[in-house]
């Protein structure tokens, strides 16, 4: 998928310049592009380095686990078919919480353990259970309380004042998810096996 | 209101360092030493972006200066300036689901070309923190265990993109439009 996007845009833009006489200033940017990506990269290292830091000091300090504990009520109402305690509950709040704190990659290995455990109270493997399907709608939509990334990006992009999106990122995040549970509700109630 | 969440946008992050740093004091975590752990991995994840930037950035920088990018936005002007939705940032909005790295290369080229304090590049930003990557979360997640027919799982997790990306759009608009 992204293969091809990439390809067109650089075939399709590498095509049109040449006969449209702007080779030289595509040469331009072609060159001028890989060297700022290199210090844009270099340029994050500094804001990556503290925000993931921190969120390490967190972790330990045992602040996901308490998030997740805050969000487990919530929890019941989302997946009704996971039996209460099970090892699916865990490891899915945990994810959860590492999402709402911004923590890609401490959520990810958290979501695959949920995912196996979804698996195994799964009837059917080939097919998706309801609550898989509702554990992959808050995944692709997760409340963001620090966009780690984003904060350091701008950080790095010379912002005076980066955080300013902090408020705007997490209402649109609560925006996304209340779509994403009602639309999971919907679909939910109308599939037809 | 505004007003109120800029506050607010800039407080909870020193407090939420705060917070972090007082918790981990006082579970006994060793802060400083947690701290150099955490920090090492930012350092290499800064460096794995590089070749995805280099990938993306160049990429649209041929679209834009050979200006097949304006032609192709040339029809969507219209419709998406109604919407709110700058044609500029068009490419991010669609590029969020399919890819986190390909956006997020997206977002910082809008935070150079346009300045990172701009309306295109707060809503940029926004954007980019709105949602998450859809389609590679769908792909890792059913893959890891061998499910094959997702039922309405890809459906649901494009609405709530499109549901993010609006909401962050109408937000921008309303706080620095």
């Amino acid at each position: 998928m992204l293969d091809v996007l990439w390809l067109s845009f650089l075939v399709g833009g590498l095509g049109l310049a040449l006969v449209n006489g702007r080779s030289e200033a595509v040469t331009l940017a072609l060159m001028q592009a890989s060297a700022e990506a290199v210090e844009l990269a270099l340029g994050l290292v500094g804001a990556m380095a503290f925000w993931l830091g921190l969120m390490r000091i967190a972790e330990e300090a045992g602040l996901v686990r308490g998030l997740a504990r805050v969000l487990a009520p919530l929890f019941r109402f989302l997946f009704p078919s996971v039996p209460k305690g099970d090892q699916a509950e865990g490891a899915i709040l945990m994810n959860i919480a590492a999402n709402v704190l911004g923590l890609g990659n401490a959520a990810t290995p958290l979501g695959l353990k949920a995912m196996q455990r979804l698996q195994e109270l799964n009837p059917h493997p080939e097919e998706a259970t309801p609550a898989m399907c509702t554990f992959l709608a808050l995944n692709t939509c997760c409340v963001t309380l620090v966009p780690t990334a984003v904060l350091a990006a701008r950080a790095a992009a010379g912002s005076s004042a980066p955080a300013v999106i902090v408020g705007p990122t997490f209402l649109a995040t609560l925006t996304a998810t209340v779509v994403a549970v009602a639309a999971d509700r919907l679909f939910r109630s109308r599939w037809k096996r | 209101m505004a007003a109120a969440l800029l506050w607010a946008s800039n407080a909870a992050v020193l407090m939420f360092v705060l917070l972090v740093l007082v918790a981990g004091w006082c579970r006994g975590v060793k802060v400083y030493e947690t701290f150099l752990a955490g920090a090492q991995e930012g350092f290499e994840l800064a460096v794995r972006l590089i070749p995805y930037l280099v990938g993306m950035l160049v990429a649209i920088a041929t679209l834009r200066a050979s200006g097949l990018l304006d032609i192709a936005l040339a029809p969507l002007r219209g419709p998406l300036a109604t919407l709110g939705l700058p044609p500029e940032l068009l490419p991010l909005a669609l590029a969020r689901p399919l890819s986190g790295s390909a956006s997020f290369a997206l977002m910082a080229d809008a935070l150079q070309t346009y300045g990172p304090d701009s309306l295109l590049g707060r809503m940029a930003s926004t954007m980019q923190g709105a949602t998450d990557t859809t389609l590679y979360i769908l792909t890792v997640y059913f893959g890891s265990v061998g499910v094959k027919r997702t039922r309405y799982a890809l459906p649901v997790g494009l609405m709530a993109d499109v549901a993010g990306i609006g909401a962050a759009v109408f937000i921008a608009r309303l706080l620095w439009g």
